[in-house]
């Protein structure tokens, strides 16, 4: 299965998901602990869905289909980059 | 443009005519639900369907894809609070007080965990959405639920 992972340096938050959003992996740095509860779970759905929104790409260009149809999100892969934190990685 | 959606449609559906829905089939021949109830035998074919066909079928079908959409499960443990898709995307999380006293890695572990173990019930209620639907040749290959 083909993953993405991403990660936002300034809350030590990695996420690695599969396409749909599956959660295959995921870290919180110390530093993490510092946000109060609503803030860091904001930060963490967000980053999911980022990194979902690109795994989706990736898996439709695997795929050569649209399956925006089946509800995932295919976002442009361009797109999905602006939404990404500078902190992206791969 | 193919249409595939005479087993994807349910007898209260929109057209209370059986017949409107004989279709043209991806082997040229057609499907009458008024003869075999809408689905397609084995000898369809649909491993000549693109996965643009299939997708395109599967979106046809009567709200099916707005009633997958709507699958939601959650799970909720030590002050964590989950809830994910169809897919098993985390589209929810609640991090309560009690949550934020622990250890880094402790509340990660747990919000993977209970991740896991929503997405895997999110599959299992997909799962029994969805194969009523499929045609009888396809239904074999639609993995079963399983827990990670």
């Amino acid at each position: 299965v083909t993953t993405t992972t991403a990660r936002d340096d300034a809350t030590g938050i990695v996420v690695e998901v599969g396409p749909g959003g599956t959660l295959h992996s995921f870290s919180l740095a110390d530093r993490a602990m510092r946000l109060d509860g609503p803030r860091l779970a904001a930060a963490i759905v967000r980053l999911v869905d980022t990194a979902a929104a690109r795994a989706d790409r990736r898996a439709a260009i695997e795929l050569g289909a649209d399956l925006t149809p089946l509800g995932l999100d295919t976002t442009p892969a361009e797109a999905a980059e602006r939404t990404t934190p500078d902190t992206w990685m791969r | 443009m193919r249409v595939l959606d005479p087993w994807l449609d349910t007898p209260d559906d929109d057209h209370p005519d059986p017949g409107h829905h004989a279709t043209a089939t991806a082997d040229g021949g057609t499907t009458d639900p008024a003869v075999d109830g809408g689905r397609p035998s084995a000898a369809v074919g649909y491993a000549d369907l693109t996965v643009d066909e299939m997708v395109e079928g599967l979106a046809e079908g009567p709200g099916l894809v707005a009633v997958l959409d709507g699958v939601r499960c959650t799970r909720g443990d030590a002050g964590v609070t989950v809830t994910v898709d169809l897919y098993g995307k985390l589209v929810d999380l609640v991090l309560e007080p009690l949550a934020m006293r622990g250890r880094a890695v402790d509340l990660a572990a747990t919000v993977h965990r209970l991740t896991t173990e929503a997405a895997a019930a999110a599959h299992s209620e997909a799962h029994g959405l969805l194969m009523p639907h499929l045609p009888p040749a396809v239904a074999p290959f639609l993995p079963a639920p399983t827990v990670r």
